[in-house]
């Protein structure tokens, strides 16, 4: 009996510690992770007027002040449609923490029969940071322009189309769409359009913009940060503008601008000549003391 | 000082065969100029990155020594062509070394400016691109006029040394020196004509040198009193800038004499007279110099906006600049006052310690002028990394500014085995001046 109270005495303090070497062991991986850092991905899609896509995502960990970008760290990049994953890319990260993906306009992402494609990028995390994971569901766009007249009326009609796997075109309803023309550094806004049913918006191009020597403007259409879409771009010309002639004047002859005021290139070149002029005089004396020898 | 008695004979032991002392001493300034070489190479291939320099300082010791060198080059030139134009007697024996000292800083200190270019291979622009409103390339041309006009006076200096050397019997050197010599000498033999066309020579390059080098040095002073810096927007810059020059070229030219005198033991031609004359000058310039410093600190402080205020504070900090300003004041001023103010501590070796410190608080100062004015924008600094905001000069800087002081030691070294470093034909001659062209006349002249 006794050695049986001391067997099951022994086999108490065995499991006591064995559970508390198991919490301990747990706690010191829960300190462990909770000491990774928490960290951040931005992603974002956008399509330019080439047809060019950018996939730009951001790895940031910290806040406030302390918030920084984590360089040379390794995303994956995998795409997803109709439950087959494969790997896009394997990117690392500049040195602010950021990594731009640019696919030329012939590239076709992978695509289910509605046309969507998911992008999901994944960074592993260390031992200083935490993993995380960021998907994006990315749909194509195209926009047709049409210039109308009616009524001595400028109209701009801009279509949106969804494309799927086989090229079929969808048009897209309920879509705002901005339209602006295009200036020297920026888009000058004019409006935003709805499109209805048929993927048409309708806008009324107002007559007094100022356009190139020709009357040519150029028309942007913009969606931005669109669940489905992305941020897109597409741009027309039409001579719809007033011409304008840039002539640009010449500068004065200024310190400030490319050519000289006369009167500096004068000194210049006065006090230059009276200093070289007297050391070739002073070497004609030379000349003649060896002439005399 | 002995002139009456001055020989060609007396230096031709200087001139002759080089002793290995010689060679060893030419061999080791070789090295050191090769490793800054090195270090240039390296710079050009790897970039900027491997020196101080950022986006900020933008500038930093070679800029310092590109001002120091050319400073030193101005004081030569003004003492050299002062002398020949004003029959200066008592200087004769010093022209030499100042003509060196002219010549050499010139040819070391040009260059670099051009170290701070962050494309070199592409320095041929600014003869094709130059914009001649920029105060860069009115430097370029001054600095390169001035260097060619140096050098000719240089020679012109030499030539009825050369003709002496030419005429010596028995010299022991190569022959290749020899027909040097015959060939500097350009047929010179001493004759009516030859005296005056050499006179006219030397009196038109020195008249013209004087003006060129203050031209010079006042555009350099213009690369920072044209720009709207805190530090460098100012008015008096180029005269201030021309003070300095002479001062630390002054200081410079005692510690060489005090070198040659006591290298080739030449008591009798340089003497007592010589550091006392140029103390006198010293002490002149000193004063004249902390006039400069007090209008320019003065005004700077009495009207300091935000950035002139961090500015000056700057030079006040310990941890900052702090340590130099005091070693710039207390050798630019404190110490040449004392030692040079009491006639007890006044001796040769005194006032060469002096002037050797001198040499370097003007250096410091250099460096003061280019560095905290460098590091205290007007806009704020985005991107704050230390080492992007603080300027420290790297090895490659230290290398080719050590690597220039070989040089300049290495072209006095080998200079002085071409041609005495006294200039006997001019010494000798000294009681015996041809007249000086007059401006105008009185009545009976």
């Amino acid at each position: 009996m006794n050695s049986l109270k001391k067997i099951i005495k022994n086999i108490t303090y065995a499991l006591i510690i064995v559970t508390v070497n198991l919490l301990s062991v747990s706690e010191v991986s829960a300190k462990v992770q909770a000491k990774k850092e928490r960290v951040r991905m931005k992603m974002y899609y956008s399509k330019n007027d080439a047809g060019e896509r950018l996939i730009s995502i951001g790895l940031t960990a910290g806040s406030g002040k302390k918030m920084h970008g984590l360089k040379n760290e390794k995303v994956i990049l995998n795409s997803t449609a109709n439950d087959s994953t494969f790997t896009l890319a394997i990117l690392e990260t500049d040195s602010l923490g950021l990594i731009n993906l640019y696919l030329a306009n012939d590239y076709k992402f992978p695509m289910d029969e509605n046309g969507i494609s998911i992008i999901k990028a994944s960074y592993g995390g260390d031992d200083t940071y935490r993993s995380i994971s960021k998907e994006l569901e990315i749909a194509d766009i195209e926009f047709d322009f049409t210039f109308e007249i009616d009524d001595s009326v400028k109209y701009l009609i801009i279509k949106a189309n969804k494309i799927d796997r086989e090229e079929n075109k969808t048009p897209i309803n309920e879509l705002d769409i901005k339209i602006g023309v295009q200036r020297l550094y920026s888009v000058l806004p004019i409006d935003i359009v709805e499109t209805n049913e048929d993927g048409i918006g309708k806008l009324e191009i107002p007559d007094d913009l100022p356009g190139d020597a020709e009357g040519n403007l150029t028309f942007v259409a913009k969606i931005e940060d669109h669940d489905e879409f992305g941020t897109v771009t597409k741009s027309a010309s039409h001579e719809w503008g007033t011409p304008v002639s840039y002539e640009v004047k010449p500068l004065p002859r200024q310190l400030y601008t490319d050519e000289a005021p006369i009167w500096m290139i004068a000194a210049v070149f006065i006090t230059l000549l009276g200093a070289w002029y007297h050391f070739f005089l002073s070497i004609s004396k030379l000349i003649k003391l060896k002439k005399s020898a | 000082m002995n002139t009456a008695n001055i020989s060609i004979k007396d230096f031709v032991h200087t001139l002759e065969k080089p002793s290995k002392k010689w060679y060893f001493w030419v061999a080791v300034l070789s090295i050191i100029s090769l490793f800054g070489i090195y270090a240039l190479i390296r710079q050009m291939i790897e970039g900027q990155i491997i020196t101080g320099m950022r986006d900020n300082a933008v500038w930093g010791i070679y800029t310092a020594n590109f001002v120091f060198f050319m400073g030193l080059s101005y004081a030569g030139a003004l003492i050299s062509c002062t002398s020949q134009l004003l029959r200066i007697k008592w200087t004769k024996p010093l022209m030499r070394m100042a003509e060196l000292l002219t010549v050499s800083s010139l040819i070391v200190g040009a260059p670099f400016i051009l170290f701070c270019l962050g494309r070199l291979d592409r320095i041929h622009y600014l003869l094709f691109y130059g914009r001649i409103q920029s105060p860069i390339t009115w430097d370029v041309i001054a600095i390169s006029t001035d260097l060619v006009f140096c050098i000719a006076f240089l020679y012109f200096t030499h030539i009825r040394d050369f003709a002496k050397l030419r005429d010596y019997p028995n010299l022991n050197t190569a022959n290749w020196r020899k027909k040097m010599y015959k060939i500097l000498a350009l047929g010179y033999k001493g004759t009516a004509d030859q005296k005056k066309y050499l006179h006219q020579a030397h009196d038109i390059m020195a008249a013209i040198i004087i003006p060129t080098a203050i031209i010079a040095y006042s555009l350099l002073s213009l690369l920072f009193s044209m720009s709207l810096r805190p530090g460098w927007h100012s008015t008096i810059f180029s005269p201030y800038f021309v003070v300095t020059a002479g001062y630390s070229g002054v200081a410079l030219l005692i510690v060489v004499m005090w070198i040659y005198r006591k290298t080739q033991k030449l008591e009798d031609h340089i003497t007592n007279l010589h550091f006392n004359y140029l103390g006198f000058a010293l002490i002149l310039l000193t004063f004249i110099y902390a006039y400069f410093c007090f209008s320019e600190y003065l005004t700077d402080w009495y009207n300091q906006t935000e950035t002139l205020h961090l500015l000056l504070s700057k030079f006040s900090d310990f941890s900052q600049f702090g340590w130099l300003s005091l070693f710039h004041i207390v050798f630019a001023f404190i110490v040449p006052v004392i030692v040079l103010g009491f006639p007890w501590l006044r001796s040769i070796n005194s006032v060469t310690l002096v002037s050797l410190f001198i040499v370097l608080a003007l250096w410091v100062k250099r460096y003061l002028i280019v560095v905290p004015t460098l590091e205290t924008p007007f806009i704020p600094i985005q991107d704050i990394r230390p080492e992007y905001v603080n300027y420290s000069a790297s090895w490659v800087e230290w290398a080719l500014s050590v690597s220039g002081i070989a040089v300049i030691i290495l072209i006095f070294t080998v200079a002085s085995k071409i041609a005495p470093i006294i200039p006997v034909s001019e010494v000798s001659d000294a009681h015996n001046l041809e007249k000086p062209k007059l401006l105008f006349k009185t009545k009976g002249e």
